[in-house]
């Protein structure tokens, strides 16, 4: 069952209205940051695939993922989830009117998949240190 | 330089954002989703571009999903060359101070932020819009429901058999279309017949919303089989994806009696259990 550590932060900056300034919301305290040469040595332990192999391969496999999602195709990694482009548009009064023009920006999205949500829902929470940020 | 085409849909939104009522119709760009690559697919487009053994880049794949999976569940961030960085996060209610926040009302969630590479790249894609063949009328599921069932029926007599016996039982917004892209494909005579795709919703303005509701495409396929498994990925990489996307929106189209494409958009379909 995961366990996640979270402390407390307040408000503040520009998300901070009246309305919500000085109160406090829960924030994951990261374990650690495990780098891409990190994840290398991981897979290479865990597929007994030497780790040369490994860093080519994972880098054609995230770079293949990177170019499919930036043709429009939605990707389907295993328990993790599907990756997904989405627009950030400009909404027109008719059909016709709306154009490439009107998309701000292109999101990727992760959409979880059934497994991870299950495995999150089941997460226990553990009070770690209180960061006051005021 | 990636391509993503997209198209007009119909949408109702807040007018004075969050938190009103006062709705207006309108419509928004959506991009449209060639099709949903697995890792089977994704491993077979390496292997076929690359020298690599198809057989290390799945136990590489299959490590790597499991590898991050496992680290995020346990409150690491990891890093991902190309992609960014996926890490835990906790969605909590704002308490008045640090001892009255209620850790049974939190909701953890992957959350993925795209690498500047990545990010570079999606702003240097070109955008193409798609004019669809015949105008789109947006129709309820039921109406969708009963077109699907109209056009296996007319698919039926043509092919002199029922296409898929339990057809009338589909459910166009339900658990079975959950998930997956193929949700049945028959093979009558020399005939594939596909039918399911999930095209996920794109909330364009509220990337807060929360994603368990999800807009539902149904589309159909009727393609000549040529003695090979009949491979979606295949399809959609080849003529017939831009075919099916020019038609998108309710079209059909047909050429040289080799391959068929309907789409069945449904819009805003209930929420997937």
């Amino acid at each position: 069952m995961p366990l996640l550590r979270f402390k407390a932060r307040q408000m503040k900056g520009s998300h901070a209205t009246s309305i919500n300034k000085g109160m406090v919301f829960a924030q994951v305290e990261r374990a650690s940051k495990i780098s891409t040469d990190d994840l290398n040595d991981l897979i290479a332990q865990d597929s007994q695939v030497e780790r040369s192999e490994v860093a080519v391969i994972t880098d054609a496999i995230c770079k293949q993922i990177k170019e499919l999602v930036c043709n429009g195709h939605s990707i389907q990694v295993g328990t993790l989830g599907t990756f997904s482009v989405g627009f950030n548009a400009k909404v027109q009064p008719t059909q016709d009117l709306v154009s490439a023009k009107d998309v701000r920006k292109i999101n990727v999205r992760l959409y979880e998949s059934k497994y991870i949500k299950n495995e999150l829902k089941a997460t226990r929470f553990s009070d770690g240190t209180v960061v006051s940020e005021s | 330089m990636g391509l993503i085409k997209m198209y007009a849909a119909a949408i109702t939104y807040l007018v004075n954002g969050p938190g009103t009522t006062e709705t207006a119709e309108g419509y928004v760009a959506r991009p449209v989703r060639y099709s949903t690559i697995d890792v089977n697919d994704l491993a077979d487009h390496i292997a076929a571009d690359s020298r690599i053994e198809r057989s290390k880049i799945a136990v590489i794949t299959d490590s790597l999903i499991k590898q991050i999976t496992e680290m995020v569940l346990n409150g690491h961030a990891i890093s991902v060359p190309h992609l960014g960085t996926f890490s835990p996060k906790i969605k909590s209610k704002l308490a008045p101070t640090s001892t009255l926040i209620d850790a049974n009302s939190f909701v953890a969630k992957v959350n993925f932020r795209p690498s500047a590479e990545l990010k570079r790249d999606l702003q240097s894609t070109r955008i193409e819009k798609i004019t669809p063949a015949t105008p789109f009328t947006p129709v309820t599921a039921q109406q969708e429901a009963e077109n699907l069932a109209a056009y296996l029926d007319r698919l039926a007599v043509e092919l002199g058999k029922e296409v898929y016996p339990d057809y009338k039982t589909i459910q166009v917004h339900g658990t079975p279309l959950a998930e997956n892209i193929n949700i049945f494909s028959p093979l009558i005579g020399d005939t594939q017949v596909v039918v399911g795709h999930i095209l996920r919703v794109d909330y364009t303005d509220n990337q807060d919303v929360d994603h368990d509701e999800e807009d539902v495409a149904i589309v159909v396929f009727k393609a000549k089989n040529s003695g090979n498994k009949f491979n979606p990925y295949e399809f959609v990489n080849g003529r017939p994806r831009y075919l099916a996307n020019d038609k998108f929106n309710g079209a059909y189209w047909e050429d040289d009696n080799t391959v068929e494409v309907r789409y069945l958009k449904i819009e805003h379909a209930l929420p997937v259990a």
